[in-house]
């Protein structure tokens, strides 16, 4: 089993909070090999930069990983939808399930 | 019937001049039973009427001022007792076409003259009507459809395009030295024909703006932070290509009586008026608030200030109903949406605070149109 790196997302991801998600993506992108699931279960609001790094974050990582994003909000998963996120993303409805793939 | 044009209605009927009315250009209908004449009444195209001042006449008369007032004013009396004349008139029966004994053929003829040309004219009104009521109905259909097409075309078929455009971008970030030459240049051509589809997508979003600064309003409950997600998410493709970063405060619960889709637009012209003056690593802030007896929005952002006196010409300009440039239609329809709800728009803009667009919408929206 790969190594996981999980990213606990805050219920409002506006300037200042982005700012730590955007690094924290960015670590673990640059770990080798390593799952990255995204626990959105709190998220209400993400901002444009936050949804700007998923989409870097897409376009960085190899097709084998695939971010996988935990129980996306109404907000988060039309948000996906709109900027042509949504199929490039895997979604889980637990954090369990996420992890155990 | 269809071609009756004289309904006379009586108990006791005095055919000696209506027989020779009948032989002229017109028919006349005798009416002697109240179900009869009941029947009548229920069709929407009705002759000139004629009664006198038997039991039969009267009680039609009663019946004509509970289901078809506005018949009344037209209605022929031939009558002789002043009694039966004062509860004809009590009724509404138009005096001037009460008529006293004798009642030839001659004298009706001539009363009767005008009264058939009203009559007929009436009945082709109410063709008319009808028509006009069935092309309303039709037109009410496709303005739906229109409607309809348009949210599809201006949501629906973005989305499926941002996807697009983002593969294609995906495609030649991973395209390496080693590809085929050809791939760079059909991803060229992709690209170019989905910011083809682009254009044609915003101008329907012009069509639909427009649309806004006509249609009824139809107020109800709205929960303005609902609206204001909703459309935030609309513009983060936008955004994230020109690398603004969008945020959004709410300030707890936001409701007002509006049209939601109008609320829908003006938070779009807002958020468009700001997002056009900006450029990469600019930031814009979307905050929803209560104030007094309403809500206001405001959309904040950190760009070039405007120069002195500018918010204020901008304004002038909108109150004017002058609005040239596309800031000032984004502004504008703003306006017009804020108007329309009793609300308002207000522009300020400074070096320290950056440059706010704001409308205050009233929780009940003091318009004068109807729901």
């Amino acid at each position: 089993m790969s190594k996981q790196i999980v990213i606990t997302l805050p219920p409002v991801i506006n300037r200042s909070e982005a700012e730590a998600f955007v690094r924290e993506l960015h670590e673990a992108e640059a770990a080798p090999e390593a799952v990255i699931i995204l626990d959105c279960r709190r998220v209400e609001y993400l901002n444009s930069r936050a949804v700007s790094a998923l989409v870097e974050s897409c376009k960085n990582l190899s097709c084998e990983r695939r971010l996988r994003l935990v129980e996306p909000g109404d907000f988060m998963l039309k948000t996906l939808e709109v900027v042509g996120l949504l199929s490039l993303l895997d979604v889980y409805p637990s954090l369990a399930e996420a992890e155990v793939e | 019937m269809s071609q009756t044009d004289i309904l006379y209605v009586s108990s006791a009927p005095e055919n000696s001049f209506l027989a020779e009315l009948s032989s002229g250009e017109c028919s006349v209908r005798t009416v002697t039973s109240i179900d009869e004449a009941k029947q009548i009444l229920a069709r929407p195209n009705l002759p000139v009427m004629v009664i006198d001042g038997t039991p039969l006449a009267l009680e039609f008369c009663d019946c004509l001022k509970e289901t078809r007032p506005d018949c009344l004013a037209s209605l022929i009396a031939l009558v002789s007792d002043s009694r039966v004349k004062a509860r004809l008139l009590e009724n509404g029966v138009n005096p001037g076409l009460m008529l006293s004994p004798p009642f030839d053929a001659a004298t009706l003829r001539s009363r009767l003259s005008a009264c058939l040309d009203a009559g007929r004219l009436r009945m082709e009104l109410a063709a008319y009507a009808l028509d006009l009521e069935k092309n309303n109905d039709r037109m009410s259909h496709l303005l739906g459809m229109k409607d309809r097409f348009l949210s599809l075309a201006t949501h629906d078929l973005r989305t499926p395009l941002t996807t697009m455009k983002l593969v294609g971008e995906m495609i030649e970030k991973q395209l390496v030295e080693s590809s085929p030459p050809g791939i760079k240049r059909m991803l060229d051509i992709l690209a170019r024909n989905i910011a083809k589809i682009e254009v044609k997508v915003d101008e329907l979003l012009l069509i639909a703006r427009m649309d806004m600064e006509v249609s009824p309003l139809e107020l109800q409950e709205i929960n303005v932070n609902e609206i204001a997600l909703d459309v935030i998410k609309i513009f983060f493709p936008g955004a994230i290509s020109r690398g603004v970063e969008l945020d959004a405060v709410f300030g707890g619960v936001a409701r007002i009586q509006a049209d939601a889709r109008c609320l829908d637009q003006l938070m779009c012209e807002l958020i468009a008026s700001s997002l056009e003056r900006l450029d990469t690593g600019d930031h814009v802030e979307v905050r929803i608030s209560t104030e007094g007896e309403g809500v206001r929005i405001s959309v904040t952002d950190d760009g070039p200030p405007m120069r002195e006196g500018q918010a204020e010409q901008l304004m002038e300009g909108l109150l004017n109903e002058s609005p040239t440039r596309q800031t000032r239609v984004s502004l504008y329809t703003a306006h017009v949406i804020a108007q329309r709800h009793g609300g308002r728009l207000e522009i300020t803009s400074s070096e320290s605070k950056g440059t706010t667009f704001s409308v205050w919408m009233p929780q009940q929206a003091a318009t004068g149109e109807s729901a």
